[in-house]
This record gives structure tokens, sequence and C-alpha cells, in this order.
């Protein structure tokens, strides 16, 4: 119960840290702050991973999966292109999000 | 351009949509189980990006018709029924663990499967949303 709870309030946390940051973030033409969500959200997973399942379903599933998004990603991709802008963001993000995430389970383990 | 501003329904629109959006994805991640190739987390990425597609096909002006299908369908519940962070150390645990052709195969298969939905999403409704303004730029 208390862990069901814990999962709605921290995936609500993450979905709305996610927008803050958009918002202040992001420009027209230039997703960033979509970008800088779903790295360092990326980042911060690699580190939970190995906590203990009730932490890292609250924290982990809940909070940064909220918090990052693969919609908007998608949804910006198709806005900004089809150009180079549009390769580069595609690019820039699975590449930084997947060194982010290495890099934060190495630092787990 | 100044951002948009925060109100309380849209606060609540996106932390209400975020939550069930989220549960989604764990009900169905938990449902399935540990799997070798990462379909489940695919699924709902490419599910929430053919909704997301969808419902932000135009820019809703009419500010009743933007807090349900931008603020609570679109940021709220498609952002937290899609994951990135997952998807990130999903292949990152494939690269580490030898597995690069599996992690390299569920990147790009992700990257188009969403973008292909997102489109897909937008001409079945038959539009496609003003290019440029990213999703998250507002509220």
């Amino acid at each position: 119960m208390i862990t069901a709870v814990g999962f709605a309030v921290a995936a609500a946390l993450g979905a709305l840290a996610r927008a803050e940051l958009g918002r202040r973030g992001s420009r027209p033409g230039r997703p960033l702050g979509t970008f800088v969500v779903n790295v360092s959200g990326s980042f911060l997973l690699g580190l939970l991973a190995g906590t203990a399942p009730p932490l890292f379903t609250v924290l982990g599933v809940g909070g940064l999966g909220a918090y990052t998004t693969f919609s908007s990603f998608a949804g910006d991709a198709v806005g900004l292109g089809p150009n180079r802008r549009a390769v580069v963001y595609v690019a820039g993000s699975v590449v930084g999000g997947v060194i982010a995430a290495a890099a934060g389970l190495a630092l787990s383990t | 351009m100044p951002a948009a501003r925060w109100t309380p329904e849209r606060v609540a629109a996106v932390a209400v949509g975020g939550a069930a959006g989220t549960t989604v994805r764990w009900a169905v991640t938990t449902r399935v189980g540990d799997v070798a190739f990462p379909w489940p987390v695919l699924a709902v990425n490419v599910v929430g990006s053919l909704v997301l597609g969808a419902a932000l096909a135009e820019e809703w002006r009419h500010p009743r018709a933007r807090l349900l299908l931008h603020d609570l369908g679109g940021i709220g519940f498609c952002g937290g029924l899609t994951t990135f962070s997952t998807f990130a150390v999903e292949v990152a645990e494939r690269l580490r663990d030898g597995d690069a052709a599996v992690g390299v195969v569920y990147a790009a298969a992700s990257v188009a499967g969403a973008i292909a939905a997102v489109l897909l999403g937008a001409a079945i409704v038959g539009r496609v949303r003003a290019a440029g303004r990213p999703v998250e730029a507002e509220p």
C-alpha cells in the first residue's frame, strides 16, 4: 500500500519535473529541456540499478520512468525534421542517454 | 516567447496523467516479467508515441481541449507511459554484457518505431502539428 502510494506520488512528481524542465529549457526548434531530462534520468536510473525492489519500483520505475519520456522525444524529432537538426537531436539523445546509463551502472556496482 | 505559466489545473492534469500512464507501464512490464528482448518497453514506447502523435496533431488553443489533450493526455499520460531511462539502461546493459547486436537492434527499432508511430498517429487524425515547437515547451 505504501509502495503504491509512493509509486503514484513519485510518478506525478517525475512528470511535473519533466514538464517544468521542458518549459524552462525548450524553445521552438530547440528541445533542450527534454534532452536534459532524458540524459539525466538515464544516468540516475543506472545508479539505482541494484537497489532493493520496492525502492527501485518507486524511484526507478515510477519517478524516473515518468521523469523521462520517449513519446515527447519522438514527437520533438518529428517536429524538428526531417533535417540535420532532427538527426543530431535523435542521435545525441540516444548516444548521450546510453553513455549516461552506462556511467550510472558502472558507478552503482 | 515567454514560457507558458502553470495553473493549478495544469499541475493536476500533468500529475494525474503522469501517474496513470506510469501505472499502466508498470502493469505491462510487471505482467510480462523478464524477457531476452526488451519488447515490453518497446511496445509501450511505440503505443505512447502513437497516442501522442494523435493527441498533439493539432495545437489546441481552446483551454479545455489543451488541458485534456496536451497536458493530461500528452505530457502527462503519454510521458508517463513511455520512458527513456529504462530504454537507455536496457541498451547499456546489453552493450556491457556482450549482446551488442540486440542492443543496437532494440535501439534502432525503438527510435524508428516511435517516430513512425508519431507520424501515424498524426495521420490518423489528419493533421501534422506545427513543426518546431517542442512538445514539452508548455505548460
